[in-house]
């Protein structure tokens, strides 16, 4: 269905937060669902990666990019900005995961297209429930881009 | 009018004042045997006088009622049998002085007096010339002093009157709180009292003849004493606040009234003109106007600071909770009894600091969000609460009736959670008989003024207060959960209405009766 083919999906996950980031590798651990998690801290991270600069030479092109809005260095929303701006990346998937209820965040990011908006849960039950559905949901119904088919 | 304005009256003094008059014993001897024989001809004489007197605008009225008139015409002749009879003592001069204060008192003029008495001669006179012949000349000139005499006295009772009056007057503006001045048609000062001296700093006396334009500041962007005038001129008054020099030191803010007195011609009008100095006034205006800005600040600093503080309080907190959660959903029954219960206090306590903040993000944010109201339908608001407490409801059974709502100006989302912590609470703090709420609406002048009654455990009277307090609680967490907050939510969110809300046990005593104000307008 998600036309990986058989090769682990591979999530990019932008969050400065260790606790964050190993809860969401618990959470896609008990999945079953093969996958792949890369983990960078901060925006300009991000973007290295994405364009595979020092010392991202080796990374894999993202299928799916989770991403916090608070970030250190380049924030997430220029990060956002960033991805679906340049042609290369605007196809690939952004989930902004985020404590912030505001609403100007969360119109600011669909104003830059992100795919989704979804807040972090504060209880732990939730939001492995949360990351377990982005999973699912991108990787098992969505029908996502081919690589191949890339302008 | 007073006694006060009698002069002091001793025998030497009744004769000097004879004396200058030339009034002799002879003059008396003369007088007294000049009285009409005949009763008749002084009663004819004062007829005569009195339909003169009914005649004049001034005394007209007081022969409108017979009674009155026929006193007055005993009076009169008592009054000129006095004349010839004596004896002219002190007791004559008092009693012409009264005669002098009296008429004064009623507004009748010393040129009426004075006509008066001279008609009076003239009847007299004619009298004596037909009657005594022989040393008319005589008699006449007696009679002739002797109303001179008691013209002067009476004359002088008209003017020590009118100066105790003027005096009086004079001390008045002398001692005015407020300083007053009295200018010419071009603001020239031609009178100033004790304090217009003492607030501008110079001897009152030194103030008149200064313009009154001198005394304004400058620096004042006020108009112009003339500007002020045509005002004044334009409203009968002007009243304002104005900057006025003090001499040797800096102005001082003083808040003045103009008023025009007016003259026969134009170019006489004068300005009377009151002023206070306002400084301390202003001081405390500035002070109470820093105060509330001051208050202000705090308040809105306290707001910002609840709210960043709890919205980043979420973060470490939310970390606590989910590796407390981790550690029980990974842990728990897997160590010893000790670590399970240690695990489960840490999971407890984590969830509910988290929703201590929760409450107080959400009761911060009611202060931060902006009081813009439009109208919104109460019945609209209550469906919402109503659904959002539907699995509630349905659990416990509850039942809740409402008459008519209003349409109120408010913030809905602000609204819906009012109704819908005051239901809630209601159904929380139920008895063990399935809860009922009813919710009623009574239209006040300015406001609406909602009840919501319901049939639980009812508060204490002495609580009444406390329940709407951030944080409060009544009961232990085992017997009811909750932080707190939910009616102090109530109390902020009503306030921020401009309303108020107060508790009251329930009227037939089971339950309580919540109540609570929101007004019909959106106040500007």
């Amino acid at each position: 269905m998600s036309g990986l083919m058989g090769r682990p999906a591979e999530f990019l996950l932008v969050e400065d937060n260790p606790g964050d980031v190993r809860l969401t590798k618990e959470a896609l651990a008990e999945s079953k669902l093969y996958n792949n998690l890369n983990v960078v801290h901060d925006g300009l991270e991000a973007l290295r990666f994405l364009r595979q600069e020092a010392p991202y030479e080796n990374a894999p092109r993202p299928d799916v990019i989770l991403l916090d809005l608070n970030l250190p260095k380049v924030d997430g929303r220029e990060v956002l900005a960033t991805i679906k701006s340049t042609p290369e990346f605007k196809r690939i998937p952004v989930v902004v995961i985020s404590s912030s209820e505001a609403e100007a965040d969360i119109l600011r990011s669909y104003d830059l297209h992100v795919n989704c908006y979804v807040t972090k849960p504060v209880n732990l039950d939730q939001f492995i429930k949360v990351v377990q559905s982005i999973e699912s949901f991108w990787l098992t119904i969505v029908k996502l881009p081919q690589v191949s088919q890339e302008s | 009018m007073s006694d006060r304005a009698l002069p002091p009256i001793d025998p030497k003094e009744l004769a000097s004042r004879k004396n200058f008059i030339g009034l002799e014993e002879n003059d008396f001897l003369l007088l007294q045997t000049s009285l009409p024989k005949n009763g008749q001809t002084l009663e004819e004489i004062a007829r005569t006088l009195n339909t003169h007197l009914a005649h004049l605008d001034e005394t007209r009225h007081y022969f409108n009622d017979p009674e009155i008139a026929q006193r007055l015409l005993q009076a009169q002749i008592n009054y000129f049998h006095g004349l010839f009879k004596g004896p002219h003592d002190e007791s004559f001069f008092q009693q012409r002085f009264l005669v002098g204060l009296r008429h004064h008192k009623i507004g009748l003029k010393p040129e009426w007096y004075i006509g008066a008495f001279c008609r009076y001669l003239v009847g007299i006179l004619r009298h004596i010339h037909e009657a005594h012949p022989a040393d008319a000349l005589e008699r006449t000139l007696s009679l002739v002093k002797v109303a001179l005499f008691d013209i002067s006295l009476t004359t002088e009772a008209y003017f020590r009157a009118e100066h105790e009056q003027l005096t009086l007057l004079s001390k008045v503006f002398q001692d005015n709180i407020e300083g007053v001045v009295i200018t010419d048609t071009d603001g020239i000062i031609q009178h100033a009292n004790k304090m217009s001296g003492r607030l501008i700093g110079i001897p009152p006396n030194l103030l008149m003849g200064t313009s009154f334009t001198e005394l304004m500041s400058i620096s004042s962007a006020s108009p112009s004493f003339a500007d002020l005038c045509s005002h004044a001129l334009e409203q009968e008054q002007w009243q304002g606040e104005v900057e006025l020099n003090r001499v040797g030191t800096h102005a001082f803010p003083a808040k003045i009234t103009i008023m025009s007195m007016d003259a026969s011609h134009p170019d006489h009008r004068q300005w009377v003109i009151e002023f206070t100095d306002i400084t301390e006034v202003k001081r405390n205006q500035a002070d109470l106007a820093a105060r509330t800005e001051e208050l202000f600040r705090s308040n809105r600093d306290l707001e910002q600071f609840a709210y960043i503080a709890s919205h980043d309080l979420q973060e470490p907190l939310r970390m606590v909770a989910s590796y407390t959660q981790l550690l029980a959903r990974r842990y728990q029954g897997k160590l010893d009894a000790d670590a399970d219960e240690f695990i489960r206090y840490a999971v407890d306590g984590a969830e509910r600091m988290q929703q201590l903040i929760n409450d107080l993000l959400t009761f911060s944010r009611i202060g931060t969000q902006g009081s813009q109201h439009k109208l919104v339908d109460i019945q609209l608001i209550l469906n919402r609460a109503l659904f959002n407490l539907k699995s509630t409801l349905e659990e416990t059974q509850s039942l809740v009736t409402h008459g008519p709502l209003p349409v109120v100006p408010g913030d809905t989302t602000q609204l819906v959670q009012l109704f819908q912590n005051l239901i809630g609470n209601a159904v929380k703090f139920r008895s063990k008989d399935t809860p009922r709420i009813h919710i009623e609406v009574l239209e006040k002048e300015h406001e609406w003024l909602f009840s919501v009654l319901d049939n639980g455990i009812g508060i204490a009277p002495e609580y009444a207060q406390r329940v709407f307090s951030i944080f409060q609680r009544l009961h232990s967490r085992q017997e009811y959960p909750g932080t707190g907050i939910g009616l102090a939510l109530c109390k902020k969110i009503v306030e921020r209405h401009h309303g108020t809300i107060w508790v009251d046990p329930a009227p037939n005593g089971i339950g309580s009766l919540f109540q609570f104000t929101l007004i019909k307008e959106q106040t500007k």
